[in-house]
């Protein structure tokens, strides 16, 4: 396992500008505040109208406010988003001309839907192994809100809009581990989305197309979840030959408060080194694990020694933990 | 019984906090053993881990009784 001195030295975050509590879901959809609590821990989220790339560009100038470094200084943008309406330029030129970057540095979107941040993180990290890159921004993005049917009540009252971004730069002291990342066959569709795309290529027949939204099947995911992150953890353990005791933090991506609680107590992990903020973002996608990072930052969670395992999973279906040491 | 329907009943009891008597085959996980839809797949990860075998993605939905969840067991084990 080849790990690399690299530091998180800023931390950054932005949702949506409007919150939307299971109470105002109860208005439009067949839901209660007491059935969405109990089968996911959610009791607010937030939406914005605002472009995926405004939402993203906010967090970024916070996490460089916090680093403490000009945008000016970065090397590498990478985006990982599954929802975003920019397809080209992709979310990350058009979040690099809303904050009038002049540096010309490679910016580039990935999509791996909900594992996205722990790829883009193990992207940027073997970036900067090369030697080219000194300080690398990588964001986790989503504006679900426009993907999902708020007419369905089995999956509107999951998700959330938001932004994490978490800058990093070379260092000698600071580690992050090569990522241990998986992907397997889809079989039943569980999580299924796909762009509405009206064509009028004249050399096909084309009918017209409808509008179509996000799809889960959800216990087929909860299931799924609950397999692969036990996989991501000791996998990654054993690859570092570290303990589970020594790992102050698994921050995992912030899907449903039942799917962390499984298993913490399935694998006799202490509640309290899961970190949670679901209940007032809801499922944020690729920008869960970076908001609940700037969010334990915020809390004074990550003193010096700190030990994290990442651990993300979702659409692919894709799941994959990185390791992070905090100098 | 068979040695799995007890030991499917324990996990029941376990996850689900139901009597063990108010457990029959035909009892409807959710309906009888008031589960909710996750509950359901709660049991069958640990039904899973407890007799080493794994209930097919494509039938996951199917599972709807204790019988159903015996059924596989048993024929896992053959």
């Amino acid at each position: 396992m080849k790990q690399q001195g690299i530091e998180i030295i800023g931390f950054g975050k932005n949702v949506g500008e409007k919150v939307v509590t299971n109470a105002m879901l109860e208005k439009i959809v067949d839901t209660n505040d007491e059935w969405i609590v109990q089968r996911t821990g959610i009791k607010e989220r937030t939406v914005t109208n605002q472009s995926t790339a405004k939402l993203a560009s906010i967090a970024l100038e916070n996490a460089c406010k916090n680093a403490n470094i000009s945008l000016e200084k970065l090397d590498l943008l990478v985006v990982s988003t599954t929802s975003s309406e920019h397809i080209m330029p992709p979310t990350s030129g058009v979040i690099l001309k809303e904050l009038g970057v002049q540096k010309q540095i490679p910016a580039f979107d990935i999509n791996v839907a909900c594992s996205g941040f722990v790829f883009a993180l193990d992207i940027a990290r073997s970036s900067m192994m090369d030697g080219s890159y000194e300080y690398v921004a990588v964001i986790g993005v989503e504006k679900y809100s426009q993907y999902i049917d708020w007419t369905d009540r089995q999956t509107c009252i999951l998700f959330g809009d938001g932004a994490g971004c978490v800058i990093l730069q070379k260092s000698k002291v600071g580690k992050i581990s090569e990522a241990y990342l998986k992907n397997k066959l889809d079989i039943n569709s569980s999580l299924h989305l796909e762009a509405t795309i009206q064509s009028n290529c004249p050399f096909f027949e084309q009918p017209k197309v409808e509008q179509t939204y996000m799809k889960m099947t959800g216990q087929e995911v909860f299931k799924f979840a609950v397999t692969v992150i036990p996989d991501a953890m000791s996998k990654l353990l054993e690859q570092l030959d570290i303990t589970v005791d020594t790992i102050d933090y698994f921050v995992l991506h912030q899907a449903n408060s039942r799917i962390l609680d499984f298993v913490a107590k399935k694998y006799k992990v202490p509640q309290e080194k899961f970190f949670m903020n679901l209940d007032i973002y809801g499922n944020t996608g690729a920008a869960s694990i970076p908001l609940a990072l700037a969010d334990m930052e915020e809390r004074n969670l990550l003193k010096s020694g700190t030990k994290l395992i990442l651990v993300g999973f979702g659409g692919g279906l894709s799941w994959g933990s990185i390791y992070i040491e905090i100098p | 019984m068979s040695a799995i329907f007890e030991k499917v009943k324990e996990i029941l009891v376990d996850q689900l906090g139901v009597e063990i008597a108010d457990i029959k085959m035909e009892s409807n996980i959710q309906e009888d053993l008031g589960a909710d839809s996750i509950a359901v797949m709660e049991v069958v990860v640990e039904i899973e881990t407890e007799f080493g075998m794994e209930v097919p993605e494509e039938e996951l939905l199917q599972i709807k009784t204790v019988g159903d969840i015996v059924t596989r067991v048993e024929n896992s084990q053959k």
